[in-house]
């Protein structure tokens, strides 16, 4: 369970109060350990900072994040892998291109643990590596000495949902990663987002500019503005939201626009 | 030996062994870290220059390069530092540091250093034994000759090796992406310094190796050794276009001899001047960094042109 409990963060500009931009103004929120929580809103509504500061990219300027109860306000981004695993929005960023497949699972695969001097990869590691991405489909389990750079973005956003999801994390945050991809493919992706998520039962926070997922997948869906949660729904109230029905509630905010992409 | 010989034969082979050595280092920053390392220029001088005076002061050679690896990776942490843990652009804290390394350079021996004839190095016992065997020139070809071989394939070994275990898989994937390194749970900063200092030991040890072969160094030789470095990555990397980790390596070693070759091929040129080494070095670096993009806009034109003469 993660506990986030009233942050602000305010981004300064060449020092000058005059461009402050204040991008959270208060956040609380609960992710309980079964939330699959979809996250939407407008560019510069602050679901990119909250999910920053999560993440620990982005320290926030007041409040605190309670991890099953522990403070990691203050624990650097690489000392919070160990509990958070993160997928990108861009399939380049999530893994390398230059390395090899198993070279970037094992590197997800000791997230968190020492680096010492074995062998980065194991017999047995490679096997266990084939076995998990056979039921996939993709034939990638005949690749696995491929740079990462062949695959399609597609394939590299799965595999990198695949390695985030590794040693069973406290927390998945997921950052718009369809909204690079193909129509078709950004589907795809976003079902195997949906099986992985239920099938090792983590919790996820998910920001989506597409409100057709963000309605469709997860058991809550909360919206922000202007650095506030202005909307937390969950259970059958999220299942009987529709699209229009999400439009008409924030008619006011000029950025949503009729097809349903914020 | 023939002074033909000499230059187009048995000089470049072993500058071109030493050079890679060096290169393995501007590799490890450059390619692995993506790190252009300024203080190889002044690091390089200073511990052939080091090596040499703890020579004269008694020490036994092989305590000298100890101690010029030892500064080599004192010099990598301070860049790491500098750069990761003061936020100093990578460039500016390889020139800062360059910088401070000619002072220490002068004010070990005033930046000159010889030994004298006779005295022990890493290369003059094996030297003795061959000399003992053929004539004095070839004898000390072939000593220096079996000492560098034996240095590159333990330094590319080690290398080789290092890379391919977590912790160098680690240090790899933080140069090619910090975002995703923070998110894999690795330390950049403290890897970006550690990768740093394994690459200063490797120019540390190509100076040592370097001041003991010629028995003398001096402050001037730190100039265009990033260059050099550079464009034996490039070289190698023309020559052997593969992209292997272990066939980039073998690239380096053949890319260092390539440099010495043609460099000593352009001596001998009618009306060389010595003066012009600097001004060739960097025409030279451009030609070679120039190659690839140059090589892909042909190969491209050709493809295009073969397209066009099948759809007519």
């Amino acid at each position: 369970m993660l506990e986030i409990k009233n942050i602000t963060k305010t981004f300064h500009v060449d020092n000058d109060p005059i461009n402050d931009r204040k991008a959270l103004q208060g956040v609380n929120l609960t992710i309980r350990d079964h939330d699959f929580i979809a996250v939407i809103g407008g560019n510069g509504s602050g679901k990119s900072t909250l999910l920053n500061i999560v993440a620990g990219s982005i320290q926030p300027d007041s409040g605190s994040l309670l991890l099953d109860g522990e403070d990691i306000t203050r624990l650097p981004e690489h000392q919070r892998a160990k509990f958070i695993g993160r997928v990108f929005q861009d399939p380049l960023l999530g893994s390398i291109g230059d390395m090899t497949l198993e070279e970037n699972l094992s590197l997800a695969a000791r997230r968190g643990k020492r680096h010492g001097l074995g062998w980065y990869i194991s017999k047995n590691e490679r096997q266990a590596y084939q076995a998990l991405l056979s039921p996939l489909g993709l034939n990638l389990e005949g690749r696995l000495e491929q740079r990462m750079k062949s695959f399609s973005g597609g394939e590299r956003q799965s595999l990198t949902l695949l390695m985030a999801s590794f040693n069973n994390p406290k927390l998945l945050l997921l950052d718009e990663h369809t909204a690079a991809l193909d129509p078709k493919t950004a589907a795809k992706v976003m079902s195997f987002t949906d099986e992985l998520v239920q099938k090792n039962a983590t919790p996820t926070l998910m920001i989506t500019h597409n409100m057709k997922d963000a309605i469709k997948y997860g058991n809550r869906l909360i919206m922000m503005k202007e650095g506030q949660i202005v909307f937390d729904c969950e259970g059958e109230d999220k299942k009987a939201l529709t699209i229009e029905a999400l439009v008409q509630k924030f008619a006011s905010d000029d950025t949503v626009e009729a097809d349903g992409i914020l | 030996m023939n002074s033909l010989v000499q230059s187009l034969l048995t000089q470049p082979l072993l500058l071109g062994l030493i050079w890679s050595i060096f290169a393995l280092g501007v590799f490890v920053s450059f390619r692995i870290l993506n790190i252009a390392d300024m203080s190889v220029e002044g690091l390089f001088p200073f511990s052939a220059v080091l090596s040499l005076w703890a020579i004269n002061a008694g020490w036994n050679p092989v305590l000298a390069l100890l101690l010029s690896i030892g500064v080599g990776f004192l010099s990598g942490v301070l860049m790491g530092v500098l750069n990761r843990y003061l936020k100093i652009d990578a460039l500016l804290a390889g020139i800062v540091l360059m910088t401070a390394f000619f002072s220490l350079t002068v004010v070990v021996s005033n930046g000159n250093v010889s030994l004298p004839d006779g005295s022990q190095t890493l290369f003059s016992d094996i030297e003795n034994v061959f000399k003992s065997i053929t004539t004095k020139a070839w004898g000390a070809f072939c000593g220096d000759l079996v000492v560098l071989l034996l240095a590159v394939f333990l330094l590319y070994g080690l290398v080789y090796w290092f890379f391919g275990t977590e912790l160098g898989t680690a240090i790899r994937a933080v140069g090619r992406n910090h975002r995703f390194a923070r998110a894999e749970g690795l330390n950049v900063d403290l890897l970006t310094a550690l990768g740093l200092a394994i690459s200063s030991v490797l120019i540390a040890i190509a100076g040592a190796l370097y001041g003991m072969w010629q028995t003398s160094a001096t402050i001037a030789l730190g100039k265009g050794t990033l260059v050099i470095g550079l464009a034996t990555i490039f070289l190698g990397e023309i020559a052997l276009s593969k992209t292997s980790f272990k066939s980039h390596l073998v690239s380096l070693v053949i890319g260092g001899w390539l440099y010495w070759l043609i460099l000593s091929a352009i001596t001998l040129i009618p009306g060389y001047n010595a003066n012009y080494r600097y001004l060739i070095q960097a025409i030279f670096i451009t030609i070679v960094m120039v190659i690839p993009s140059f090589r892909k806009n042909i190969q491209s034109y050709l493809s295009r042109h073969q397209e066009n003469a099948i759809h007519a």
